[in-house]
């Protein structure tokens, strides 16, 4: 069991005092709650953290998101939520700008307040109508002359019914091109986003932990940021071969693919312990299938309950086990 | 006497072009018009009053052309309806690859959708694009041009694509060889700092840009400053007897010769 635990390298520990939860992937797979997600999050409400809910959405406005996730049966408020729409609205405010905005109309909402009329910058979410010559012209005068082009995210591409679908992230990059100038992304894995959702929280980097399923974005933007990082086995994870193949093992030292047989699994090998120590990178805590609710998870579950809980691993011994098993 | 090459980028100056013609300098067009097809193209200059003819323009489709029939590629266009005639003999069934080129209103998301999902599903996606120009000017103002685009489809698919036209070297290399001309034997005429000036450079060949068109007065990075000047009228030919050799003249022409590193303004 002390073997099916992850490693350990750091200096200095900190307890941990906030959780970020990612949401499309981890908590629900759009119109379903994974199974025992509710649960697992009664549970972490039990404990003293703050907890915040986080999300690459361009398309959805915070009141939409709430309404959505309450249906499902999670226990949310709405100043729990930071969005990459939040984080953009910020930064607007911050630079004291009125943009074009190519968002969703649905995206709207989140933007009340902020004058868009004689616009002097851009703001680049999923909106596939607005992704039209003449639109895109409008937007590439703008920038040319000087308007800050800023980028809810980047994604290349993502996944609908009927297929794969581009993301802003082509339309972004062609604007860079065209006009020598480099986009302001706001939205994960950026640095910034984990950040300013932490703000608010009185928390530190170092004492925060990210939950999520997209070992890029969530585990390896949180980890970049110099918080924690755990990686969800549901969601965009079960569908980005290329993920779980390459950017896995980069930035989730110790994670176990079935697609390469020679990396090691997380403790199960005596081998692997030496590997994991090698790795200079935060370690991510592995954790399979449904995190926070499958019942076949429990040493995994008890760790991050541990970790919660703000257990100290090596006054308990448990880590000392691990130490034990690990070299 | 030296056999000369100008590359003239289509600015409408008959009296200067006239008077090419009428010497022992030899002209080529290098256009990355991808629009319409060199007929259309070439008749509309000859409605201008050029004498030109299709064999003097050497153009992106046709030399994408040659690249599709020789590597067995077929592909899928995401071209300007006006030059899909150039790829008339093209199989493009079952496509392997995709061509895109400056489609101007054809940059629908749908359509941009349709290449992305093409090259996204190969196993070996090529991408061959009709130039790479970031932007040129039309009367109703600036427009994104091919390389936005290509850069686009370059990032969701994590690919490189392959440049057919300026400023790709082999582009110039077929218009010198087409002429039999050395490259050092030659100057590139144009208003685009990276895809005339720049690509001719990186050929050896020496670079002019007019201040006309697409020219804006902030330099771009990774070119040699060229001379420029008011338009390709002011050239003077005192020098460009001197400097080039050709005892034949053309009236008020002057020329910056570039020196390695340095720019000498004479």
């Amino acid at each position: 069991m002390a073997q099916q635990i992850c490693l350990w390298r750091m200096a200095a520990r900190r307890a941990l005092k906030a959780v970020l939860v990612d949401l499309s992937g981890t908590l629900h797979v759009e119109d379903s709650a994974v199974p025992g997600a509710q649960e697992a999050l009664k549970r972490l409400r039990g404990a003293p953290v703050t907890v915040r809910f986080v999300t690459n959405t361009t398309k959805e406005c915070k009141r939409d998101l709430l309404e959505r996730l309450t249906k499902l049966g999670f226990d949310i408020a709405e100043n729990e939520i930071f969005t990459s729409l939040t984080a953009a609205r910020n930064l607007l405010e911050q630079k004291q700008v009125r943009p074009l905005l190519l968002v969703d109309d649905k995206a709207l909402p989140d933007f009340t307040g902020i004058a868009t009329h004689d616009p002097n910058a851009v703001v680049v979410g999923l909106a596939p109508e607005h992704f039209n010559y003449e639109m895109m012209n409008k937007a590439f005068r703008l920038i040319l002359d000087g308007a800050p082009l800023i980028a809810i995210h980047k994604a290349r591409y993502f996944k609908k019914k009927n297929g794969l679908a581009l993301g802003p992230g082509p339309f972004v990059t062609g604007l860079e091109y065209a006009t020598g100038t480099e986009a302001t992304v706001v939205g994960k894995p950026e640095k910034t986003f984990f950040l300013e959702a932490l703000r608010g929280t009185d928390c530190a980097p170092e004492e925060a932990v990210m939950i999520g399923d997209d070992c890029r974005d969530d585990v390896g933007g949180a980890q970049n940021a110099g918080m924690r990082g755990i990686l969800v086995r549901t969601g965009k994870y079960v569908m980005d071969r290329s993920c779980r193949e390459t950017v896995v093992h980069q930035s989730c030292p110790g994670y176990d693919s079935p697609h390469a047989p020679d990396r090691a699994q997380v403790g199960s090998e005596p081998r692997a312990s030496s590997r994991l120590l090698q790795m200079p990178a935060v370690p991510a805590v592995q954790s399979t299938q449904g995190l926070l609710g499958d019942p076949e998870r429990i040493v995994t579950e008890q760790l991050v309950w541990g970790l919660i809980q703000q257990v100290d691993f090596l006054s308990c011994g448990l880590a000392a086990c691990q130490a034990g098993d690990c070299d | 006497c030296a056999q000369l090459l100008i590359c003239v980028k289509l600015t409408p100056l008959l009296l200067l072009y006239n008077r090419i013609k009428a010497s022992s300098l030899k002209l080529r067009f290098c256009t990355n018009e991808t629009q319409a097809t060199r007929e259309k193209f070439v008749k509309k200059l000859q409605g201008l009053g050029f004498d030109i003819s299709v064999d003097e323009v050497t153009a992106p489709a046709p030399a994408a052309c040659r690249v599709l029939k020789e590597r067995n590629l077929r592909p899928h266009l995401l071209v300007h309806n006006d030059v899909v005639p150039e790829f008339a003999e093209i199989d493009k069934a079952n496509p392997n690859c995709v061509v895109i080129g400056d489609a101007a209103d054809n940059f629908s998301y749908a359509n941009l959708n349709e290449a992305f999902r093409i090259l996204i599903g190969l196993e070996n996606p090529v991408l061959i694009s009709l130039g790479r120009g970031r932007y040129y000017k039309e009367t109703d103002g600036l427009k994104l041009d091919v390389g936005a685009y290509m850069k686009a489809l370059e990032y969701a698919c994590d690919i490189q694509a392959e440049v057919v036209g300026k400023p790709a070297k082999m582009f110039f290399e077929s218009a010198l060889a087409e002429l039999g001309v050395q490259p050092q034997q030659a100057i590139m005429i144009g208003d685009d700092i990276v895809n005339d000036v720049g690509g001719a450079q990186q050929c050896g060949m020496r670079a002019l840009q007019v201040r006309t068109g697409k020219y804006r007065s902030f330099p771009v990075g990774g070119t040699d400053l060229p001379s420029v000047y008011t338009s390709i009228c002011c050239l003077n030919k005192h020098l460009l007897v001197q400097q080039l050799g050709s005892n034949q003249v053309v009236d008020d022409i002057f020329i910056c010769k570039k020196h390695f590193g340095k720019t000498l303004c004479m």
